[in-house]
């Protein structure tokens, strides 16, 4: 469904992607994980058109999004979104105003057709219910925490229901509470929406939660690609080094670093 | 090597006019390589022509001049880079331009976020605007009454004030205290969109950021800058009008009597012409300056304060430039 095929991408004197391909299948949560600075956000910059690899190619559902610019690049990407590390909220809108906004702009996203305000209102209440941020409503988002922004960022997604959901580092920066709600989330979304998501995260707890197949990114390429019962046997240093960062005690680990 | 080569020049006159023939095949081999766009060996072979003026100073330091500091290959790439760099960001300023213009003519946008701007860049500047037309208006009457009234010219100050406001000192600080307001804030603001990733963002949701950010801001901008170069010009004679009057007691028909006879339809334009081109300037370098932010918050401050001064220095040559063409044009005109 979405295939990317021999991807190259070069800032400056970095390569960051190298000749990647994957293949995404429809209605999967594919889990791309590695070291930070490693390509994982480019990589998912190039899936909605954002940046323009040197090479290769990204098709999804048969139409070739690197090829396309301007309009067609902005029509193509309707149905897909994205949660941003940051939130990126609109601050200059209300929580109610920034998840409402694809509405207003596009109207419905099956039919195309403008909606009334009053039907706008009952999605966004409805995306807000989904996220748990009904106290938030005419907030603006410089008043809420990082965990409500990343949940309101997430409402401005479910509203109009995107049949491609792409998660940037979505449980950085969060404490493990409100990280596990964020999982919980992911999960809820892909059960409502039906959708592809790709998540990418150097969270191996979060990747485990949500990931139908994990696939490691290594030196520009995806060095490994597994369900997560497998991936986690895979005898790689880089996914030991990911994986124990969860499945040992730290008790221990702190032991075995300072005592032994 | 080639520094020793050529310092052995310097020492032996008789061969300077060799080294100086060396130096001038080289200079036209980096200039023909650069032109065809190899700048990297243009440099490399640009090289000992740098090398040479410098011994060319150390030879006249005998007269007791200083040599000027040498360096090296270094600052000409520097210097290269920086004019590469001027001709790439000016080709980009021009795109930006010619995207939101395909954008708003594909689909304009929409009423309420133009009518939004209008009032953020218009209505909001109107204070600062006044004080700024009302104050040199002011001063420019009272500086004129001060030193001409011993010539005999007091009658000239409502003339004067009038000229003065309309053809140069209305649009150029109109233009100034827009940038200052309205143009910082909006580099600032996009800058600000750019590093917290909300222009992606609103590229993700299929919604240009040309046609949706951009465009009602250059179009309310272009049309804002000759209503505030016109409220300005006014609130300036309107100063001088009242110090001259009430303070300087000159008559009132004194001071406004010679306006309507000589100022011409030309001066009033001339005002508005430059104000409509300010208003482009400055729309586009802040519009330019905080798309292309990069580098978080202290990038944003840098961005703000870059776009301020080109908008400034742009102003100032384009003012120039629009005094010299409005009245070359109006004078071929008027002898048809």
């Amino acid at each position: 469904m979405i295939k990317i095929t021999n991807l190259w991408k070069h800032f400056g004197k970095i390569q960051v992607l190298a000749g990647l391909n994957l293949d995404i299948e429809e209605g999967e949560t594919l889990v791309i994980v590695g070291r930070s600075g490693i390509g994982k956000s480019v990589l998912l910059k190039h899936i909605i058109g954002l940046l323009k690899p040197d090479q290769g190619s990204i098709d999804i559902h048969g139409t070739r999004i690197t090829d396309l610019s301007g309009p067609e690049l902005l029509k193509a990407i309707q149905h897909m979104g994205m949660l941003f590390q940051g939130s990126a909220l609109f601050d200059s809108m209300t929580v109610e105003e920034n998840i409402a906004f694809y509405l207003t702009q596009h109207g419905d996203p099956e039919t195309g057709k403008k909606m009334s305000d009053k039907e706008i209102a009952e999605r966004v209440d409805y995306a807000i219910g989904v996220v748990g941020l009904q106290e938030a409503h005419k907030k603006m988002p410089s008043e809420l925490s990082g965990g409500m922004r990343k949940r309101a960022a997430l409402a401005r997604l479910i509203v109009y229901r995107p049949k491609i959901v792409l998660y940037d580092e979505p449980t950085t920066g969060l404490d493990p509470i409100i990280a596990m709600q964020i999982n919980e989330l992911i999960v809820k979304t892909k059960e409502e929406l039906k959708a592809t998501s790709i998540v990418v995260t150097h969270d191996m707890f979060s990747a485990l939660y949500v990931g139908d197949r994990l696939a490691l990114i290594h030196d520009g390429k995806i060095a490994h690609i597994a369900g997560p019962d497998q991936f986690i046997t895979i005898d790689d240093p880089m996914i030991k080094q990911l994986y124990g960062t969860i499945s040992l005690d730290p008790r221990k680990l702190k032991e075995k670093n300072h005592h032994g | 090597m080639i520094l020793s080569q050529f310092a052995g020049v310097a020492e032996r006159p008789e061969l300077r006019c060799q080294g100086h023939t060396r130096e001038s095949r080289t200079w036209r081999r980096s200039s023909k390589m650069a032109q065809k766009g190899d700048f990297a060996r243009a440099e490399s072979f640009a090289i000992p022509s740098k090398v040479y003026s410098m011994t060319i100073g150390n030879t006249s330091s005998n007269n007791n001049s200083n040599p000027p500091p040498l360096n090296n290959n270094h600052s000409l790439r520097q210097v290269t880079m920086a004019r590469l760099r001027l001709i790439l960001s000016v080709g980009e300023w021009m795109s930006l331009i010619l995207n939101v213009a395909k954008a708003t003519i594909r689909r304009p946008p929409s009423v309420k976020l133009v009518m939004q701007q209008l009032y953020d860049i218009g209505v909001s500047s109107l204070p600062v605007v006044a004080i700024t037309g009302f104050s040199t208006g002011l001063v420019l009457a009272a500086q004129s009454i001060y030193q001409l009234s011993d010539k005999g010219l007091t009658s000239v100050t409502g003339l004067m004030v009038t000229k003065a406001m309309m053809t140069e000192l209305g649009p150029v600080l109109t233009a100034f205290m827009v940038t200052g307001r309205v143009g910082a804030a909006m580099c600032a603001e996009l800058g600000s969109m750019v590093v917290t990733e909300q222009i992606d963002a609103l590229q993700t949701m299929a919604v240009n950021p040309h046609r949706y950010l951009i465009a009602p801001r250059f179009i309310a901008g272009t049309l804002m800058m000759p209503l505030l170069t016109v409220f300005s010009i006014v609130m300036g004679i309107f100063g001088g009008y009242l110090i001259s009057v009430y303070y300087f007691g000159m008559a009132s028909n004194t001071y406004m009597g010679p306006i309507p006879i000589h100022v011409q339809h030309f001066d009033f334009f001339t005002g508005i012409i430059k104000g409509l081109i300010f208003g482009i300037l400055i729309m586009t370098i802040a519009c330019y300056k905080g798309l292309r932010t990069s580098g978080g918050a202290a990038g944003v401050g840098r961005a703000t304060t870059n776009s301020v001064v080109i908008t400034y220095v742009a102003v100032l040559v384009t003012n120039f430039l629009l005094t010299v063409a409005l009245n070359v044009i109006h004078d071929t005109l008027s002898r048809l």
